[in-house]
């Protein structure tokens, strides 16, 4: 073959592969048109209205967006929480990134805000300027805190630092209520030890299950340093932080927690033993938040035998004779891009989902709402159901309760996580964590 | 002859033992993938997530690629191992050393490139990156394959009256076959295993990867192990037969490579 | 080198195709990525502050890169190593035929088509105190959750990747024994040359190039190593399984800090160029074609 020969083969393989891959051809995304695009994460839609495969889900939530709204049409994605984040960064990289972005509050709010539309304006707007009092008031603190404006409206509350736990297997060792002290909580632990389960279920690999862990620990010694703390304006070598820190170490160290913990994901390693497919539980207890009651729905296929066990939930026990704190933050909140064409459609998408959703917020299971006047539950619940989400909304009622997940501080929580593990494989003290808290925590401004 | 037994029983026990390591770990998931609905989950999987659609583009993406990877390697590879021409080594460093970044740090600029080549949600999208990413380092084995074949069986070719194009198609390649199986197998692997850039570039149902499918199972609440497990079985299933069927050609590369003259 | 006729223009022609796709789509996110090295920027806002060389300086001065270094040379330098000689010695077994060797060899390759989540899964399976399967065995010798222990952990995943790897460097050597001259086998039974010395003196120099391909890969594999960490340990317990990349990827996705990430791309580009260099030297000094 000579080179003219080869340079067209060469030529017409090109064309080939290049007409092949041409196959999915790209369509424009007409926008201005009443067209809005939404993406966010998998768990962030709930179970709407019942639907939990993630095409039924976005697609009876576009279908009600666009019955409810005339002229307007919404495309909604679901992503794993992960490549939601991934893709958004390259997509506004690019400008291509969705009108309406899912969000979680807190730090990854902080990091996006200036690209997303100030939605106060809109909300003022939508309900006059007294527009705030409609919502509980936890439902902005994860979303104010970075900075003034709003960029982002919560459109789900969860409750975190709760244990769920299964009746059965805690009757083994002859454990009827579930442990109300740290003392208990040793006891039955190690009576769960001795009889060959597995004790606490903790995902310490997890930096989220590390933050529920130690933030409940110390609100519940100490609620007003835990939120000084965290927003940057306490001392981390005060002494009821140290002793946070202290107890912290003391899961691992008494064994309080599984072995092995370090490496344990809670999903879906340490869940998948909890409730596998089947319903089958092999878990006494498990550190795990409100979004799990969805499991206690009379729908599920496992329900039957997983409910058999017994299943229940409580806030964690109470640290030196202080009632546990429940963690209740908005867990899912919604933004409209600020490169969008269409932004008044997509705050309608948004009011739409924080407002007049919030029934099926409720009903979708797993979730509270963000309303004052909260709407009660108008699907039928299973006992369990019931009783665990009373047990959960009793607690966030009251006034145990810490408004925040981890910090809006990047530099914070990957200076905590690193420092909850040096405890956790005691490398380090309590003391000396919160002196390298201290350090890592003076060089961030704010 | 005793030696030659024990010789013998010798290997099985070897290969029993190192097939046992790898099929034990595997067996887990294997089992694990009928928790739930049993073989039902195969079939759910199959019916009803667009299994065939994705599967499809999965394949026009890898076969592709395979095509476009394999034959710029073996191009290049004979350069670099036969053929002498000026700035050889800088232009080896510079395709090498597309190897060396992650994915993660390329991922925003190429996708850049992309979106100012209006090649977001083509498969086009997913050529570059592939190529620039598997290509060099089947370009090492490749080129390696060459470098055993003596100079002399070319140069032989040449006496025949060949020019290099017919020495590289119809001597060289024939008898580098078991390295550029490997290339195949490798690029293949590859690309039909690749999720990051295929779920940025690809974000329209009908065009996306079966990559995707496990992502469905993945979710906050516990996600669904045994379908977590099938899909990623079936995912799994194409390369095993690839390989069974490449792996007849690695052996028939013996016979064939071994030039006597 | 073989003496054809006119080959400058060939040789340049047969190596363009693959440059200019390097060209168009890696030359630009290397330049992005020195040029992102000298921010201070989340990855996302659209403002970044021009930091100088800071990135690296506090690279540097950060103890956990020094632990992705140390765990960089202990991983190449293990990993390369037992998976060419479990590679070399399985590929010398198989070149020999015999009933069920071709099962057994696919078998053996199969680790290498794992996706990291089959991998994080099936090990978590193996090696939780817990629940694993490898408990029992693991604490007659003492261990308890390997993964948890920040002594062990990276060894844990040294072992874990001569696991999924050694059948991809069986699969290399399969191929160039089986490439060698018949003759050779043939010369060495009439001599009565012994398997060992057959395979020490006489195909491990004559299949030094794929094993110096091999110490590329696995040293380039190194450098890049993520999904195995990520899947198993996450970089803990307390940073102790840093890799570059699952540092980089650290920094990026949950720190929001993409100049440092970018720093740290660079730093890792640097590093297996000057390998690529050297390896090439030492390659082309042994005249191996």
């Amino acid at each position: 073959m000579n080179k003219k020969g080869l340079s067209l083969s060469l030529a017409a393989a090109f064309l080939i592969s290049a007409s092949l891959f041409a196959n999915g051809s790209s369509e424009s995304d007409g926008a201005g048109d009443g067209r809005i695009t939404v993406q966010s994460w998998q768990y962030a839609l709930g179970d709407y209205k019942g639907f939990s495969k993630d095409d039924e889900l976005t697609g009876a939530v576009a279908k009600d967006f666009n019955a409810s709204h005339p002229g307007l049409q919404a495309e909604v994605k679901i992503l794993r929480d992960a490549d939601h984040y991934t893709s958004l960064r390259v997509d506004f990289a690019a400008g291509t990134a969705p009108d309406v972005i899912g969000i979680a509050p807190g730090a990854n709010l902080d990091q996006f805000k200036d690209l997303l539309e100030p939605l106060r304006p809109y909300a003022e707007k939508e309900w006059g300027p007294d527009w705030k009092d409609k919502f509980t008031e936890a439902a902005f603190t994860t979303i104010e805190l970075s900075g003034d404006g709003i960029y982002a409206f919560p459109s789900a509350m969860s409750a975190s630092g709760t244990v769920w736990y299964n009746r059965q297997l805690l009757g083994e060792v002859g454990v009827d209520e579930f442990p109300a002290t740290w003392a208990e909580l040793e006891e039955t632990t190690a009576a769960l030890r001795d009889a060959g389960l597995i004790p606490l279920m903790f995902g310490g690999k997890d930096a989220w299950q590390s933050y529920d862990m130690f933030i409940t620990i110390l609100g519940t010694i100490n609620k007003n340093l835990a939120n000084k703390l965290f927003a940057n304006e306490g001392d981390w070598t005060e002494a009821d932080a140290v002793e946070a820190f202290a107890y912290f170490q003391n899961l691992y160290i008494d064994g309080i927690v599984q072995d092995g913990a370090l490496s344990t994901t809670l999903y879906n390693e340490g869940y998948s033993l909890w409730k596998d497919d089947d319903g089958n539980s092999n878990l006494p207890m498990i550190f795990n938040g409100s979004w799990d009651l969805g499991s206690l729905k009379a729908s599920n296929s496992y329900y039957d035998k997983f409910s058999s066990y017994g299943i229940g939930v409580s806030t964690f026990p109470d640290i030196e004779g202080n009632e546990a704190v429940v963690l209740t933050a908005p867990d899912v909140a919604w933004a409209v891009n600020a490169d969008s064409d269409n932004k008044d459609a997509a705050w309608n998408f948004v009011q739409w989902l924080c407002y007049d959703m919030q029934q099926e917020v409720v009903d979708g299971l797993g979730f509270f709402s963000v309303l004052k006047d909260a709407p009660a539950p108008t699907v039928a619940l299973t006992p369990d159901y019931s009783a665990a989400y009373e047990t959960i909304s009793s607690a966030v009622a009251s006034d145990r309760t810490v408004g925040f997940r981890s910090s809006f501080y990047p530099d914070m929580n990957k200076a905590l996580f690193e420092n909850l593990q040096l405890l956790a494989i005691s490398e380090i003290t309590p003391e000396e964590a919160g002196a390298a808290m201290n350090a890592a925590c003076a060089s961030i401004g704010r | 002859m005793k030696k030659k037994i024990t010789q013998k029983i010798a290997v099985y026990a070897i290969t029993i033992i190192a097939v046992a390591i790898i099929l034990f770990p595997l067996s887990i998931l294997f089992f694990g993938s009928f928790q739930g609905n049993g073989i039902g989950n195969y079939v759910e999987i199959i019916t009803k997530y667009h299994f065939h659609t994705y599967f499809l583009n999965s394949l026009v993406v890898s076969a592709v690629t395979v095509f476009v990877v394999v034959l710029l390697d073996v191009l290049a590879g004979f350069a670099f191992s036969k053929l002498s021409f000026p700035g050889k080594n800088v232009l080896y460093v510079f395709i090498i050393s597309a190897l060396l970044l992650p994915a993660a740090a390329i991922m925003v600029p190429i996708f850049q490139i992309n979106a100012k080549l209006g090649l977001l949600n083509t498969y086009l999208a997913l050529l570059g990156p592939y190529v620039v990413m598997i290509a060099p380092f089947n370009l090492l084995t490749v080129k390696n394959g060459f470098d055993t074949l003596p100079d002399s069986v070319l140069e032989a070719t040449i006496l025949d009256g060949c020019g290099v194009g017919r020495s590289l198609w119809s001597v060289a390649v024939p008898m580098c076959k078991p390295s550029i199986i490997m290339a195949v197998i490798w690029t293949f692997l590859s690309s039909w295993n690749e999720y990051l850039f295929a779920f940025i570039m690809l974000r329209k149902e009908r065009i996306m990867t079966i990559t995707v499918i496990p992502t469905k199972f993945q979710s906050m609440y516990g996600g669904r192990m045994g379908m977590l497990y099938s899909s990623l079985f079936l995912i799994l299933l194409p390369s095993i037969i690839l390989y069974f069927i490449m792996q007849k050609f690695i052996v028939g590369g013996l016979n064939a490579g071994a030039v006597k003259e | 080198m073989v003496n054809f006729k006119r080959t400058t223009r060939t040789g340049l022609l047969y190596v363009m195709p693959l440059v200019l796709f390097v060209a168009v789509f890696m030359v630009y996110p290397v330049f992005y990525n020195i040029l992102t090295s000298l921010f201070d920027w989340n990855g996302i806002s659209k403002s970044k502050d021009f930091i100088g060389l800071r990135n690296y300086s506090d690279l540097f001065g950060d103890p956990v890169f020094w632990i992705t270094v140390k765990n960089f040379f202990l991983f190449a330098f293990f990993t390369v190593f037992t998976q060419a000689v479990l590679g070399i010695v399985l590929a010398f077994m198989f070149s020999r035929k015999f009933y069920g060797s071709d099962f057994a060899k696919s078998v053996i390759f199969m680790p290498a088509m794992l996706s990291s989540i089959i991998m994080g899964t099936i090990f978590f399976r193996l090696l939780d105190p817990n629940v694993g399967f490898l408990r029992i065995p693991l604490k007659a010798l003492g261990i308890s959750a390997p993964l948890s222990n920040p002594d062990l952990a990276f060894w844990v995943i040294i072992l874990v990747n001569i696991w999924q790897w050694t059948g991809y460097s069986m699969s290399l050597y399969f191929g160039s024994i089986v490439s060698l001259p018949t003759e050779l086998f043939e010369a060495a039974k009439v001599d009565g040359v012994g398997n060992v010395k057959l395979l020490t003196k006489i195909i491990v120099p004559l299949v030094r190039g794929t094993t110096y391909n091999l110490t590329i890969i696995g040293i380039i594999g190194a450098l890049k190593q993520y999904d195995l960490v990520a899947s198993l340990t996450g970089g803990g317990p307390a940073n102790s399984t840093q890799t570059f990349t699952t540092y980089l990827y650290d920094a990026a996705f949950t720190n929001y800090k993409q100049g440092y990430a970018s720093a740290i791309a660079f730093i890792m580009f640097l590093i297996a160029l000057a390998v690529t260099v050297i390896q090439l030297r030492m390659y082309n000094s042994k005249d191996v074609g």
